[in-house]
């Protein structure tokens, strides 16, 4: 097995860390810019700060297995056995087994406590993920990250979004009730 | 038509009256339009003159917000809304339906993300079932009819088969069933 390639990225700050090729192929944007040649040099990631690119790595870390048994499965190579604490995913059709779904089961269920522990993290840090993932293209934090800022949100007053995001309200009395007439029917 | 010092000459040179040209103390410059205007003297700021326009007021107009960044004021800075609107707009997407109705009530730029959350994402896809306050037992919970009567999974027929056995005819004969159909006639009509 050869040595897995590793890969230098350089956050806005000027800070430079080094993973291996596998967890940034996570990201569509990076894996893109591998793609086209830009692999062998330092990769600049000038929307990423360097106190949120080990959160996103944590995360592509976690995730590579899921990427790694795709990629395989579509090369049609045997699959790999993961690193890790992950199991592989199931690329060719399984014949059913009860231990198989008892495995299957007790994976999510380890990746869901995870994704509880990972996601705990005040707003700063969630909204530094939100842009990161955004700009790196990950899709699966971006979506898990966006549900954790929508459970901020789902179920509250408009007095108590303000408040949990410390938003100022800029309507004027009268727009404000425009919109509450205007808008009533059109959310019924 | 009053103009700016640096202006005087140009006029003068355009073929203005020099005579209608005055300058004042302060350095501005007074001039008597007769042309179509009648005497008019407005007095314009040197300064504003040559920057602004003729009819620009003194309060300054708020900048228009670019690509969804808002200006971050220096005490109230809220995270969400430093967000880039699509961000914005997909985390709206995960809500509910009836957080949107609360939303367009937060603040302007969160009303503009909403609506834009709500033609691209909630006009394609089905609100969730509002769940009764009145019903506290979930298991008779329906999502239709909250106080329908029951029904059988399997409705039951009301004719037995010894019934429908009496007034139903074999249409398409087959061995067994002629020696059946047979004998059940022969039963009705009594021979």
């Amino acid at each position: 097995m050869a040595s897995p390639k590793v890969i230098v990225l350089r956050t806005c700050d000027g800070e430079t860390f080094e993973v291996d090729e596998s967890v940034v192929y996570v990201s569509e944007t990076i894996k893109n810019m591998i793609e086209d040649g830009c692999g062998d040099g330092v990769i600049p990631l000038p929307n990423v700060s360097s106190k949120i690119f080990p959160k996103v790595i944590e995360y592509c870390k976690k995730h590579v297995s899921d990427f790694e048994s795709l990629k395989k499965t579509s090369n049609g190579d045997e699959k790999e056995k993961d690193k890790d604490d992950d199991s592989s995913k199931k690329g060719k059709e399984a014949v059913p087994d009860v231990e198989e779904d008892a495995e299957e089961k007790a994976r999510v269920e380890e990746l869901k406590e995870w994704e509880t522990t990972y996601m705990d993290i005040d707003q700063q840090v969630l909204f530094d993920l939100l842009q990161a993932a955004n700009y790196l293209n990950i899709k699966g934090l971006l979506l898990m990250a966006a549900e954790k800022a929508a459970s901020m949100i789902r179920g509250k007053t408009p007095e108590q979004i303000r408040e949990t995001f410390n938003i100022k309200n800029d309507f004027t009395p009268e727009e404000y009730e425009e919109v509450r007439r205007e808008n009533a029917w059109a959310f019924e | 038509m009053a103009l700016g010092k640096s202006y005087s000459s140009k006029l003068k040179s355009r073929g203005l009256n020099a005579s209608n040209v005055e300058a004042t103390d302060e350095g501005l410059v007074l001039v008597h339009c007769t042309r179509a205007m009648g005497r008019k003297r407005i007095i314009v700021s040197n300064r504003t003159a040559m920057e602004t326009l003729p009819f620009s007021s003194n309060f300054r107009t708020p900048s228009k917000r670019r690509q969804g960044m808002r200006t971050i004021r220096d005490d109230e800075k809220s995270l969400l809304e430093a967000l880039p609107e699509d961000i914005l707009v997909r985390i709206l997407c995960c809500v509910y339906h009836d957080d949107l109705k609360q939303l367009i009530q937060v603040s302007k730029f969160v009303r503009d993300a909403t609506l834009v959350a709500k033609q691209s994402h909630f006009a394609y896809s089905t609100p969730r079932a509002k769940i009764s306050s009145l019903s506290s037992d979930l298991e008779h919970y329906s999502p239709e009819a909250p106080n329908a009567p029951r029904q059988q999974r399997c409705p039951r027929s009301r004719i037995s088969r010894k019934k429908l056995s009496d007034i139903s005819v074999a249409l398409f004969h087959t061995p067994e069933d002629e020696r059946w159909s047979r004998d059940g006639l022969f039963d009705q009509t009594g021979v």
